[in-house]
């Protein structure tokens, strides 16, 4: 369905940019949200279709143990968030997805759930890996209250004053989900199902739902919390608070395999984002409306980048640089309309001037002032890695044209280079996690995981090469007969044909590879702000902060939160 | 326990490619046994007991069990071998078809070449059995091979002219087969969608079975240590907010 409604999209005038420049890690790890964030795309969702939240259903205690109940309706029916809320001594407290206890575990089910289901699940969803759970639920998740935040705005509430702004501002979330897990695992609904039987047809939007209930979870307990311990005296958050509160969210390379292994589905992400770009920079002019909401939008990322604080060295100055870069590109606008394709030279002047954070933060900017000429795109998000069989009618000549046509990145790695081989990924009996490790040093590279296309592609080529004109003449499938080992990477490739954004164009295996740059890419796809590496290897973000709450899903400018910044006065609310 | 169709798939592809089975092959065995399980076919369960009873996965696994170590041992050789430990227990331990025959279905098998070879070395032995797919589809009765392939990535064969250009081309590939193997009988006839059992959604297992593929599985994964836990993920291992 998706292939062929895929005609149907407009193509623009201004070329794309090449995988050659779009798919490198450098860039990818570059990505900011957008329009066709998954965050975003939801929330435009749940706004058109006018989806309707009834009061939560709370049973807890004073302490705030207990479940949370919440109804969603949707035109495809109704939806439930259960939500556990137990005791965890701080002895066990950790975010890595290694740990075995939370303070809060939830599930998205399917329908209305009974107080049988909530029975089962009570006694499943707060052992998550451990549980096991059935096709009526859609996502998995946990989440621990956040030690620098969370009693910190209890208290404050309890005694009648709304938390810092300041201390919201820098933080962004009062909990933080180590994992959300959907697609079948531990018994939950099949991916093919949900698209079946829910309204998620497009990929993660049932996790996003999922984070965006955790967030109202998240507010709901502190207000709960609040009024227990300060009782008359206290107040409930604060509207403008509320809002300015996200859900946290610690990522680690769990994600990174998932990018090679649905090369399709990163196709489909970047190709339609570069669509996107290129609809845009196609417009010949641009008017007075456009240039003041850029200006709006560009004081609003000023805001934002001084509020997104990051204790990673290198990120810290790439926020440095980049409020600089913003001062210089609110200049650049003041002209913009003397310049005919107005967009083409703002990027020009980008690809020239600007770091990879600026260059790639004017993209978002551009998406956000013409939702005319993106919104339609989100829809084509999602796409099938179902197998293709190999043409019986290739020959391994043709293969070995389109590796050097589309994998030249790849053969010009030297495999033989010192390092070109450092690291290799891994999954460990523990929990099942995917690591890193690095070849020579540490246990485990005879298990690695596959996902060394570069590597593959590179000994698939020599093997190829090694043969006679006359054997490369014959079909792909003979030379298969003998070389079963390639089976795998002739298959991806040929698959991928008609895919040219599917690959990540870097060697991953390479001691200099920054898999964070991995996270950052998918990261951005789903919606993130405030990256903030801990190491190379994962980092801390925030979802959802400044999205409109459940009840102000209907208003007009509930699709404006794009950056979003925490306002410094908050209002008074009273329980 | 019921299990889901993906968790079922990783299951299976991480089992063979942990009993050694090269890239691609692992994923496309392991989409087979979904596919039967899903269509109430015991073949998790067959695939349990073929740990134990398989000559050729216990040889893998008694390998495993000495040095823990996993991978190609020969790629062709696996290739080959584990289409004919497949068949093996395939043949050994499929239902009663409503047909009153021995009763094996296949799916997404796209490497014929080399699968039709296997199976029609077990009909010759006197096994007696239907084989049938979506992408691929055989028939074996008294010897002769009813076949008909759907989107395989050979030739989409719907009669006996298509079917006898097919053996040929296997033939070629694999002449130290025997001619016999390769017989086109007028008899001939093309299993259709009708065979084809309706779809659950889930699949539902032994708890025992499900834990005896998982020791399998384990094969894949790289023990836990500290210094994996500290270094590995990047994180500390008390890591909290």
């Amino acid at each position: 369905m998706i292939e062929s409604a895929i005609s149907d999209i407009k193509q623009p005038d201004v070329a794309l940019r090449p995988p050659s420049e779009v798919m490198k890690l450098d860039r990818l790890g570059s990505l900011h949200p957008s329009r066709l964030s998954f965050t975003r795309t939801l929330v435009r969702r749940m706004h058109a279709e006018n989806w309707r939240f009834d009061p939560v259903r709370k049973s807890l205690d004073k302490e705030g143990f207990g479940n949370l109940i919440y109804s969603i309706h949707t035109p495809s029916g109704p939806l439930s968030f259960i939500a556990f809320s137990t005791q965890l001594d701080d002895k066990y407290r950790t975010d890595r997805v290694i740990a075995e206890q939370w303070d809060m575990s939830f599930t998205l089910f399917n329908g209305e759930a009974t107080k049988s289901d909530v029975e089962r699940l009570g006694k499943q969803v707060p052992l998550q890996e451990a549980g096991r759970l059935s096709n009526r639920e859609i996502v998995l998740s946990r989440a621990n209250r956040s030690v620098r935040l969370f009693n910190s705005v209890v208290d404050s509430l309890a005694a009648g004053k709304q938390p810092s702004a300041s201390e919201i501002a820098s933080i962004g979330y009062l909990t933080r989900t180590t994992a959300v897990y959907g697609n079948g695992k531990f018994g939950l609904m099949d991916f093919d199902q949900v698209k079946r039987v829910s309204p998620f047809g497009p990929p993660f939007q049932a996790e996003m739902l999922t984070v965006y209930m955790a967030r109202q979870l998240s507010l709901d307990l502190v207000d709960h919390l609040a009024f227990c311990r300060g009782g008359e005296r206290s107040v409930k958050l604060s509207r403008s608070l509320r809002r300015a509160l996200g859900v946290g969210n610690a990522t680690g390379l769990g994600m990174a395999p998932f990018l090679v292994s649905h090369p399709r589905l990163i196709h489909q992400w970047m190709w339609l984002r570069e669509i996107a770009i290129s609809r845009v920079k196609s417009q010949k002019s641009v008017t007075d409306s456009v240039i003041r909401r850029c200006n709006a939008l560009l004081d609003r990322i000023k805001a934002h980048l001084n509020q997104w604080n990051s204790t990673d060295e290198q990120q810290a100055e790439r926020i440095r640089v980049l409020k600089d870069e913003i001062v210089k590109v609110q200049e650049l606008t003041r002209t913009l309309q003397e310049e005919k394709y107005p967009w083409v030279y703002l990027t020009r002047w980008a690809a020239s001037n600007a770091s990879l954070e600026c260059t790639e933060l004017i993209h978002s900017v551009m998406l956000e002032l013409h939702p005319e000429l993106v919104d339609d795109l989100d829809r084509f998000m999602g796409s099938s890695e179902a197998h293709v069989n190999i043409d019986s009618s290739m020959s391994v000549e043709h293969l070995k044209s389109h590796i050097e046509r589309r994998y030249a990145w790849a053969l010009d790695i030297d495999f033989d280079e010192k390092g070109a081989e450092g690291q290799f990924w891994y999954i460990s009996a523990e929990k099942e996690e995917p690591r890193l490790g690095l070849r020579d040093i540490d246990p485990g590279s005879e298990l690695e995981m596959r996902i060394h296309v570069a590597r593959d592609v590179v000994e698939l080529y020599e093997s190829i090469t090694s043969l006679s004109r006359e054997e490369r003449q014959s079909s792909v499938l003979y030379f298969l007969l003998n070389n079963p080992q390639y089976r795998y990477i002739v298959n991806r490739i040929h698959s991928l044909i008609e895919f040219p954004y599917a690959e990540i164009q870097e060697n991953l295996l390479d001691a200099g590879c920054r898999p964070i740059d991995l996270l950052r890419f998918k990261l951005a796809t789903f919606g993130a702000t405030r990256f903030d590496p801990k190491s190379n290897l994962w980092t801390r973000i925030t979802l959802f902060q400044g999205a409109p709450l459940m009840d102000e899903l209907g208003a007009d400018n509930s699709d404006d939160w794009a950056f979003p910044i925490v306002e410094e006065t908050v209002d008074k609310v009273s329980h | 326990m019921d299990l889901s169709k993906s968790e079922t798939l990783t299951l299976c592809q991480r089992f063979f490619s942990a009993v050694g089975l090269p890239p691609g092959v692992d994923n496309e065995v392991a989409e087979l046994i979904v596919w039967l399980a899903l269509r109430g076919y015991p073949s998790l369960e067959n695939l349990a007991q073929s740990i134990t009873q398989n000559s050729r996965f216990q040889s893998i696994v008694e390998q495993l069990e000495k040095d823990s170590s996993v991978g190609p041992i020969n790629a062709q050789d696996i290739y080959y071998d584990s289409w004919v430990a497949i068949a093996d227990w395939l043949v050994a331990s499929c239902g009663t078809s409503r047909m009153g025959k021995s009763y094996v279905q296949l799916i997404n098998v796209r490497n014929s070449y080399f699968v039709l070879p296997t199976l029609l070395q077990r009909s010759s032995q006197g096994y007696e059995f239907h084989a049938e797919a979506a992408f691929c589809q055989a028939v074996f009765n008294n010897g002769h091979l009813w076949i008909n392939s759907v989107a395989n990535e050979l030739p989409f064969l719907d009669d006996q002219d298509s079917m006898k250009i097919h053996c040929a081309q296997v033939k070629k590939i694999n002449p130290q087969l025997p001619s016999r193997h390769f017989k086109v009988s007028s008899e001939m006839r093309f299993a259709g969608e009708q065979f084809i059992q309706k779809e659950h959604s889930r699949i539902h297992v032994e708890d025992e079975i499900y834990w005896n593929l998982k020791e399998v599985v384990a094969k894949c994964f790289v023990p836990a240590s500290k210094q994996s836990r500290q270094r590995g993920a990047g994180a500390e291992v008390d890591d909290s907010d």
